[in-house]
């Protein structure tokens, strides 16, 4: 089923009595299953476009499917990680993954170990019953993370996730998302401002440009799987690149 | 290596604490002293100003010899006690009402704030004659009194949770309920502390004045029977039990929020990926 995106628009009223278009007429299906990245410069709207498919915003036009029903409906079979960890500091670790349990009315007892589990394979099982200011950044998203996977939802959307780590903790990020994405089942819309990262973790790149917000090009990933950091050296991924860099300088977006 | 720095840094903070001790210390002998020796050679008449000597006398003896403070330290405490957990109680419901419901903050918020304007000592009185010259209507004053902190910076506390937070929640399908008692609830108690220690301090000056209207008992009756008689050493000696029995109410406080808000506490084992 996966995500069914079609002719959805986005206006905002600005405080001046003017009109911001973010999106226009996006149309986009997204496979279940399949990992999409949404790429970008800054103000490109695709995080108001993540926005929207989380139902977090509603838009003023046009449709959003998430497995064939509207987003309302669908909340619970989405699981989501901000740019930010967003841990609830008064919360430990278990607490905070457990979170989506919690206010879903879902039995403790079924996925209490689940959560766990998901702790240990994120490398952070030690810190279960730690508070999230006694955490790094980095290991505060892999609990953020665990959060968005505890419920087992069919759909997954990242907003910059990895954004605010720096490079080095960013690939190894990439890695164990593709090591715990790779035969889940689950579809993934990534949103990113990084050509490299959106190459390697994507089967399709979604290329937006600004004002207004809307698609620019799709570009399929044909790069094989299991990835590994070694896939940067492929000519393959070379040309990728290539060409998504080339698309942003005719536009002279890219700084 | 960071507990090395984080034990020469709490050494260097203690030898810092211990330094400002004895310059406090030092200021207050030397107060101690000219006040003394003004009262002894300047010829103050000592019903203004009693040698400081004279109020550590009626202090011991009101404590300890005579005992005569303390059925009236008691009667001031429940007075204080009581009037700091009905005003606490009260505003901070009334706080999460206008904080959650627009029409109640437009109909309500305008009479508080105007009702706060009013001087409280003002219509102590009127307490008096509605609730009589017992503990009732001092209980009833220090409420008055107590209570408005406590709602202000519950709304305050309740608006201050992050957006952010918020947000995710709804991601994952939080109701408005949980919203509130998972994140802005908790988000709000440094405010409503901050409310209740302030609280805590007015309770007490509420149920002084009100024994100044019209009391049977308590401290602040006894600082009119003192006042009376021209007994000045025993007013400053009640003076000083009331800045003691404020000190440790306020430390009450503030011992209570460091257990409740735990998280506020920056940790000295932040841990590294």
């Amino acid at each position: 089923m996966g995500i069914e995106i079609s002719g959805v628009e986005q206006r905002f009223d600005t405080m001046d009595g003017g009109t911001v278009h973010a999106l226009s007429g996006i149309n986009l299906s997204v496979a279940s299953g399949s990992f999409v990245a949404l790429l970008g410069p800054s103000g490109c709207g695709k995080s108001t476009l993540l926005k929207v498919i989380a139902g977090l915003l509603a838009q003023t036009g046009g449709s959003v499917l998430v497995n064939g029903k509207p987003v309302a409906e669908s909340r619970y079979d989405v699981g989501m990680v901000f740019q930010d960890a967003r841990l609830l500091p008064w919360k430990t670790v278990l607490e905070n993954v457990m979170i989506p349990i919690r206010v879903q009315r879902r039995k403790r007892a079924d996925y209490i170990d689940r959560a766990r589990a998901l702790l240990d394979v994120a490398g952070i099982a030690d810190f279960a019953s730690r508070y999230p200011a006694e955490l790094s950044g980095g290991m505060q998203q892999r609990v953020a993370i665990c959060r968005a996977l505890v419920h087992d939802p069919s759909t997954i959307l990242m907003d910059e996730p990895f954004g605010a780590l720096d490079a080095m903790t960013r690939e190894t990020m990439n890695l164990e998302l593709l090591r715990i994405w790779s035969g889940s089942q689950k579809t993934v819309v990534f949103v990113t401002h990084s050509i490299p990262e959106a190459v390697f973790l994507a089967d399709r790149v979604v290329v937006m440009t600004p004002r207004p917000g809307k698609v620019q090009e799709i570009v399929e990933v044909d790069l094989p799987r299991p990835r590994d950091l070694g896939i940067m050296a492929d000519p393959g991924f070379g040309r990728l690149t290539g060409h998504l860099r080339g698309l942003f300088n005719a536009r002279g977006d890219i700084h | 290596m960071p507990a090395a720095i984080s034990t020469e840094r709490a050494r260097r903070g203690r030898a810092e604490l211990r330094r400002r001790i004895a310059i406090s210390l030092i200021v207050f002998v030397l107060l101690m002293a000219a006040w003394h020796l003004s009262v002894r050679y300047l010829a103050v008449n000592v019903l203004i100003a009693p040698a400081p000597g004279d109020v550590v006398l009626a202090l011991v003896d009101g404590l300890f010899g005579r005992g005569t403070f303390w059925p009236h330290l008691r009667v001031t405490m429940i007075e204080t006690l009581a009037g700091f957990g009905i005003g606490a109680v009260v505003g901070a419901i009334l706080g999460v009402l206008i904080a959650e419901s627009r029409i109640l903050r437009d109909v309500l918020y305008p009479y508080i704030v105007a009702f706060q304007t009013v001087p409280k000592v003002a219509i102590a009185p009127l307490f008096v004659i509605w609730l009589g010259f017992g503990i009732g209507s001092k209980i009833a004053i220090a409420a008055t009194i107590a209570f408005f902190p406590v709602v202000v910076n519950m709304i305050e506390g309740l608006a201050a949770a992050e957006a952010s937070l918020l947000e995710m929640m709804s991601a994952f399908g939080a109701s408005r309920r949980d919203r509130f008692l998972l994140v802005k609830l908790p988000a709000s108690l440094p405010f409503l502390f901050a409310g209740l220690d302030i609280a805590i301090v007015l309770a007490v000056i509420g149920a002084i004045v009100a024994e100044f209207v019209g009391a049977q008992a308590g401290l602040g009756y006894l600082i009119m029977q003192y006042n009376f008689n021209l007994d000045t050493a025993g007013i400053f000696a009640v003076l000083i039990v009331l800045a003691v029995i404020g000190t440790l109410l306020h430390w009450a406080v503030t011992a209570i929020q460091a257990r409740v808000i735990f998280w506020k506490q920056t940790s000295s084992s932040m841990v590294r990926a």
